[in-house]
């Protein structure tokens, strides 16, 4: 965001600062990129300062809340419409990611091994070999069980977190439905792919190692959402 | 006011000067459009600009910011010819059955 004429912003009063910031939220939110916002968005702090010197406030000056002033503005210079926005799609999908990964090494795995632990003590009381096919049986479904459910933890968090960071944007509806199945795909494609590196590697911790089954996993799941974004634009 | 008669206000203010978006709100006002407040000037002006009716240029300032000056172009000029003549018309067409019907607060 410009506020007009860098090294002057010391000379903008807060007070119109935190309009110009507004303002240039609500269009970024929109998704209108910077090359078209900077320019208005100087002329309008420009206008502001002009009026604050006359000890005119902001919101006297535009007689309009904020959020309404940007979108008239949005909708006379021909902004709103449907702008791709892959990049804040990305950022938002990336920070719900990496708090779905946190919360799923923080919440899934130790609960996994209380899961297990518990299975042991009842596979004991009940007098079956602990070391019998049966409690291995049994262990395999819990893991895979836990891990579906954080599969599909991870999806929500990450739609929601898209959700949130293009809550302005046009077609949002549709790129979720559609990224919900493409990343429901993606992952049915993705995680055996990421299984069978690890089987390759004999489960080798090593960065290299990790780094491809990461970055197989998040690469898949971040086409996915782009494809959603680029078929939702295409839907009349 | 009438839909359309801010802008034919808008094209008149700025014909006689060019002006910045709100310097020229300030004008209106002061010329009796009291309601008239910057956030409606502002994407009007916007409006006005993207068909092609108004110019804008930008102008340096010694104590601020450069600012944007909206002045109108030909097409600007050739319409507003064209609203202020329709804007007489209709006004007194409209002038003539108030004063037909009696209900023109002269006749009463």
């Amino acid at each position: 965001m410009i506020i007009p004429s860098s090294g002057r912003n010391r000379d903008v009063p807060a007070a119109v600062q935190s309009v110009i910031r507004e303002v240039d939220r609500c269009w970024r939110r929109l998704g209108v990129p910077r090359v078209l916002r900077d320019p208005v968005v100087a002329d309008v702090s420009a206008d502001l300062h002009a009026a604050y010197g006359e000890e005119r406030t902001p919101e006297m000056v535009l007689g309009t809340t904020v959020a309404k002033f940007a979108e008239q503005v949005a909708q006379e210079n021909g902004w709103l419409v449907a702008w791709p926005m892959y990049g804040r799609l990305l950022a938002s999908a990336a920070v719900g990611a990496v708090g779905a990964i946190g919360a799923g090494f923080a919440l899934v795995l130790p609960s996994m091994y209380l899961v297990l632990a518990a299975v042991g003590h009842v596979v004991s009381w009940a007098g079956i070999d602990a070391a019998g096919y049966r409690e291995g049986h049994v262990d395999e479904v819990v893991v895979y069980a836990m891990y579906a459910l954080f599969g599909v933890g991870f999806v929500a968090v990450v739609l929601s977190a898209v959700r949130r960071g293009l809550r302005a944007a046009v077609q949002l509806r549709p790129t979720l439905r559609a990224g919900l199945v493409l990343l429901a795909v993606s992952a049915a494609v993705s995680v055996p792919l990421a299984v069978a590196i690890g089987h390759a590697s004999h489960f080798s911790s090593a960065p290299l190692v990790v780094a491809a089954e990461f970055g197989l996993v998040l690469g898949l799941a971040a086409g996915a959402l782009i494809a959603a974004r680029v078929w939702a634009l295409r839907l009349p | 006011m009438l839909r359309g008669s801010l802008d034919l206000c808008v094209l008149a203010a700025l014909d006689q000067r060019p002006s910045h978006a709100y310097e020229l709100a300030t004008r209106l006002a002061e010329a009796g459009l009291g309601e008239v407040s910057y956030g409606t000037v502002y994407p009007l002006i916007t409006r006005l600009r993207r068909s092609a009716l108004l110019h804008e240029q930008q102008q340096s300032s010694p104590v601020g910011p450069a600012r944007k000056i909206f002045s109108l172009t030909d097409t600007g000029r050739a319409a507003l010819a064209d609203w202020l003549a329709q804007w007489q018309r209709s006004t007194r067409d409209v002038e003539a059955v108030l004063h037909a019907t009696g209900a023109w607060v002269g006749e009463r």
